[in-house]
């Protein structure tokens, strides 16, 4: 036998048992019958050659849409996106740093190095005089124009900026320096 | 009558895949196991009632070139 979608037909009982009793009386009936049952065999084999080449693309495919419905609705928070390191954690709105902030606000001029988590800029900004943590304060930290910085202070707008420049110039030199 | 044939049909097939279809579950991750497993079974129930498979000559046709090949061997 070398058709071996014959032979594995013939080699259910059953079905050999009906081909033995056709061939000894062969009937329309019985050779129907067996029709019948050599379709249904070879619809099952071709169904199961088909499925066991594309069952692993298909799981692929499935894995790689549910990769896609998780990119688009992410149900965990500290999970990374595929392609950054920041998670949908990091984009939530903090109450803290809202506090975080009022509280540097609320820093006295004077004390203006208490800014800074940075040893060397805290040594640095401490040895700054009096006005130029002013200047600086009012500018960087308030976020005051020069122009309102120098009515405040009731002197030259000129005379700000210098003060300014010279207090950056100063925290940049001795910062490199140490 | 017939309905009941093709759902005995049907049962076969899927028993048939079975092996094959939990082998392929494995890599997935297990929260989706069961998802993937009732999409391919769904796929291949849609496969046996719509797909056109190649037509195969009938049985007695194949046994008349069995013996044929025979003959000449």
């Amino acid at each position: 036998m070398q058709n071996r979608l014959l032979e594995t037909f013939l080699e259910d009982e059953k079905i050999s048992k009906l081909y033995c009793s056709y061939l000894e009386n062969s009937t329309p009936e019985k050779k129907e019958l067996i029709e019948k049952h050599f379709k249904i065999h070879v619809k099952k084999i071709q169904i199961f050659s088909y499925f066991s080449k594309i069952l692993h693309f298909e799981s692929q495919r499935f894995d790689k849409k549910i990769r896609k419905i998780s990119k688009k609705n992410p149900l965990i928070l500290d999970k990374d996106f595929d392609d950054s390191n920041t998670s949908p954690l990091d984009l939530i709105k903090s109450e803290r740093n809202d506090n975080y902030f009022e509280n540097v606000i609320s820093i006295d001029f004077r004390k203006m190095e208490n800014l800074f988590e940075d040893k060397t800029l805290y040594k640095i900004v401490s040895n700054l005089s009096l006005k130029q943590k002013e200047i600086l304060y009012s500018i960087y930290v308030k976020g005051l124009t020069e122009d309102t910085v120098a009515t405040q202070l009731s002197v030259t707008k000129q005379a700000i900026n210098k003060t300014k420049n010279k207090a950056l110039k100063k925290i940049r030199q001795e910062y490199i320096q140490f | 009558m017939s309905e009941l044939i093709v759902q005995r049909f049907e049962e076969e097939v899927i028993e048939m895949l079975k092996p094959k279809i939990k082998s392929v579950l494995r890599q997935t991750n297990p929260q989706n196991r069961e998802d993937l497993e009732q999409d391919l079974i769904l796929m291949v129930l849609t496969a046996i009632k719509e797909k056109d498979f190649k037509q195969i000559p009938s049985f007695f046709e194949l046994m008349e070139e069995e013996k044929n090949q025979n003959y000449k061997l």
